[in-house]
């Protein structure tokens, strides 16, 4: 007997059978959804980030961030994600699929070697923090192993009299007279770093506080109203 | 020829057969050019993943290098072991096997030569692009639109001739290995095609992307590499024990498992996707574990015939190797999924270490051992010195054992911790360290194997392409010389 066909036809059953599930079920359901009108503050969530921001969506990804930072909070009872102060939502739900719907990239992460990232718009809205944590991290955060972003500004000295940019970065004390200005990539960076926040009341993540159930330890029982700021 | 391993040919030279294994091997020598372009592309990709992992050790030394941050190597070196080697190198296994177990030369020898060429072009554009920042943003899909478009039509290509070799066999009843053959020949350009379409042509939005990136790294490396893997594995390992395999059913149960619930595994609990996801992803792993535990105890049963004591050649370590590591990857993978475990596990060094166990532990190994095999037999030569065998079996098997069990007590260590969330997050990374510096032991190890595999195979073929020329040149310098 020829078995080919039997195995061709077999496999294409198989792979259909994943692509259905996997694929084209997950398009049904979630794929038209739109932004939430959230009643008691009339605004439209998720917000749709300004030209900036979207650019440095782009150097974010080219760069490689998410490969050491995740955008997802797991729920809480999972993991440490809510006792660590990186949802932003009262209840139980923290990240949910409609909190994507802008991204022209999502990239949800597979490794936390450093901090989630989800709402790290409103943890740290300092503008000049970003940039002086991206030129020197460990700057800011000492044993940090994230990398430096130097390549992301330019460097020169100053001339005798002449005046430091606004846009420059503080001064060194172990450099003075050296002036460190931002690109256009790293300002779009941290634009799109300070808009980074999913906090909006839906549906499907109700602000309401869901009790645990008995059997939850302690871990989760931690009160969830506003986190508390990321022990350092 | 007397090396250990030549015996192992007998079953394929049946008296039977109008075609001897002789005539299919050189047949089948533009394999050879898969091959030697799989061999340079890992020991780029490994050579590129220490200078990523170097952030650990000074997370300085790039600040003013973009391309060589951590950021754009990491991806980068993966690329190019998951396409340089790992997809080019399984093509080569299959379109081999194709021939060997159908008795047949290799069919549209042309097809390729013109797949490996588009191919190669793609990963070098690929891997060049993801240097200077152009990075799709999906885990292992980075290449850009152009590269992958290389990459879909050199492999179809490819494909094709394996195709058109399978369909030239002598048996319309199929050997066990020919199943996986057939399955993995048209499963990834199913998966790649789809997910290309889907995220680089025309994208769908939100989280739908991680949905499809996650059924295609699951299908890549849990159906496409096992299915590899395993073909090469059904065929080597009887052979090996000089015995027929344990048992054909129990490997017919392997195959509808994988292909069934292979790809099903990986979504973790907890992703912001609808939850009924992660659900029947945790419900297609379990569902994976009896064909798994079938696997092993079929391979383990055969292998454990064969002869301790003979000299084995450099296929008969790989092979058995990679065969007892593929339970143990599998099994974690599995175990790693249920919500408990993931809560721990997920998002920590845990998972690129099991991840190394799978695609590099077992693939890896399985697939060099079947190239050393092929290799010999396409360009036939002198076998490695022991010492050479020794060190090279050493650096991969060693290095990934000692890579997996850094990363893996690290991870979770790092997992405990990091879900305590009175210990400072500084110091959760900090209390890594340790862990990764260790593992990048097991990297250079496995540096030092890959580049002792790129010797072996391009000196055989050197040495080849230099003793065919010479008979070619003696050949026609006599009548030149009857003139004279
Ligand atoms: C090698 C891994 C790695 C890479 C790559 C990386 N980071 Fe980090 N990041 C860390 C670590 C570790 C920390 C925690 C210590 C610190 O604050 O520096 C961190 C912290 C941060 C923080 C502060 C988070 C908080 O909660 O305070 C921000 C913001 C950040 N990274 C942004 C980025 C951006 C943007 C990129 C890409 C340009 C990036 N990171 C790339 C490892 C990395």
């Amino acid at each position: 007997m020829n078995q080919g066909p039997l195995v061709f036809v077999g496999t294409f059953f198989a792979l259909a059978a994943t692509w259905f599930t996997f694929v084209l079920e997950p398009s049904q359901q979630i794929g038209n959804q739109s932004q939430f009108l959230i009643e008691d503050s009339g605004q439209l969530f998720p917000v749709k980030p300004a030209g900036l921001a979207h650019q440095g969506e782009a150097v974010y990804r080219a760069n490689g961030c998410f490969y050491c930072h995740t955008m997802q909070v797991r729920p809480q009872g999972l993991g440490g994600d809510v006792a660590r102060g990186w949802g932003a939502r009262s209840g139980p739900v923290q990240s949910v699929s409609r909190d994507y719907l802008f991204a022209e990239t999502t990239m949800l992460g597979s490794q936390r070697v450093g901090p989630d990232l989800t709402n790290i718009g409103l943890r740290q809205t300092n503008l000049v923090w970003h940039l002086q944590h991206l030129y020197d991290p460990s700057s800011l955060a000492p044993g940090s192993t994230m990398p430096p972003y130097r390549f992301l500004f330019t460097k020169h000295t100053l001339k005798p009299g002449q005046k430091r940019s606004p846009d420059a970065l503080p001064e060194d004390p172990k450099a003075p007279g050296v002036e460190v200005l931002p690109s256009d990539d790293a300002k779009a960076l941290v634009a799109y770093l300070t808009g980074l926040h999913s906090d909006g009341v839906l549906y499907e993540a109700p602000a309401f506080y869901v009790k645990p159930v008995a059997k939850a330890d302690k871990k989760a029982a931690v009160p969830v109203t506003p986190a508390p700021a990321p022990a350092k | 020829m007397s090396s250990p391993s030549c015996q192992l040919d007998a079953s394929c030279a049946d008296a039977s057969a109008p075609i001897t294994c002789a005539e299919i091997d050189a047949s089948s020598r533009p394999l050879l050019l898969l091959v030697v372009s799989a061999a340079l592309w890992l020991v780029v990709g490994s050579i590129l993943g220490l200078i990523s992992s170097l952030t650990f050790h000074a997370p300085k030394m790039f600040a003013d290098c973009a391309a060589m941050s951590f950021g754009r190597s990491h991806p980068a070196a993966n690329n190019a072991f998951l396409y340089g080697f790992a997809v080019p190198a399984g093509l080569a296994v299959l379109l081999w096997l194709a021939g060997r177990i159908g008795r047949t030369k290799l069919i549209g020898a042309p097809l390729v030569v013109l797949g490996w060429l588009l191919w190669n072009i793609g990963v070098t554009v690929g891997v060049l692009g993801i240097l200077q920042g152009e990075n799709t943003g999906h885990e292992w899909l980075e290449f850009s639109r152009s590269a992958s478009g290389f990459l879909l039509i050199g492999y179809v290509a490819v494909a094709l001739a394996g195709v058109l070799t399978f369909r030239a066999r002598k048996e319309g009843k199929l050997e066990l290995s020919q199943w996986f053959i057939l399955a993995a020949l048209f499963w990834f350009p199913w998966i790649y095609s789809t997910s290309h379409l889907l995220l680089l042509i025309w994208p769908v939005r939100g989280v739908l992307q991680s949905v499809i990136t996650w059924w295609y790294v699951n299908n890549l490396a849990n159906v496409w590499m096992v299915l590899v893997g395993l073909a090469a594995a059904f065929y080597f390992v009887p052979k090996f024990a000089k015995a027929p395999l344990h048992s054909r059913p129990m490997g017919l149960f392997s195959f509808w498992s994988v292909i069934l619930f292979g790809s099903w595994a990986g979504i973790p609990a907890g992703a912001p996707v609808p939850a009924w996801i992660p659900a029947v992803s945790t419900l297609g792993a379990f569902l994976s574990i009896a064909g798994i535990l079938a696997t092993w105890l079929n391979l383990s049963k055969t292998l454990c015939l064969a002869d301790r004591h003979a000299q084995r050649s450099l296929s008969e370590t790989f092979i058995p190797f990679g065969v007892k590591v593929f339970p143990v990857a599998a099994l974690l993978g599995v175990l790693a999924q249920p919500a408990g475990v993931s809560g721990l596990l997920n998002f920590t060094w845990f998972l690129p270490a099991q991840q190394q166990l799978l695609v590099y532990g077992f693939y890896g190994l399985v697939l060099m051992g079947a190239l050393h095999f092929m290799v010999s037999r396409l360009a036939p030569v002198a076998d490695p010195k022991p010492m050479f065998a020794f060190l090279h079996f050493i650096g991969c098997a060693g290095g990934v054992v000692i890579f997996f069990l850094a990363l893996a007590c690290g991870g979770v260590a790092q997992g405990g911790v990091m879900n305590d969330s009175t210990v400072p997050f500084l110091n959760v990374v900090k209390g890594t360290l340790m862990w990764i510096r260790l593992s990048s032991l097991g990297e250079l190890l496995m540096i030092l194997g890959n580049l002792l595999f790129l010797l072996n195979v391009v000196l055989a073929v050197v040495r080849f392409l230099k003793v065919s020329m010479e008979s070619f040149m003696a050949e026609n310098a006599k009548p030149a010389g009857v003139r004279a």
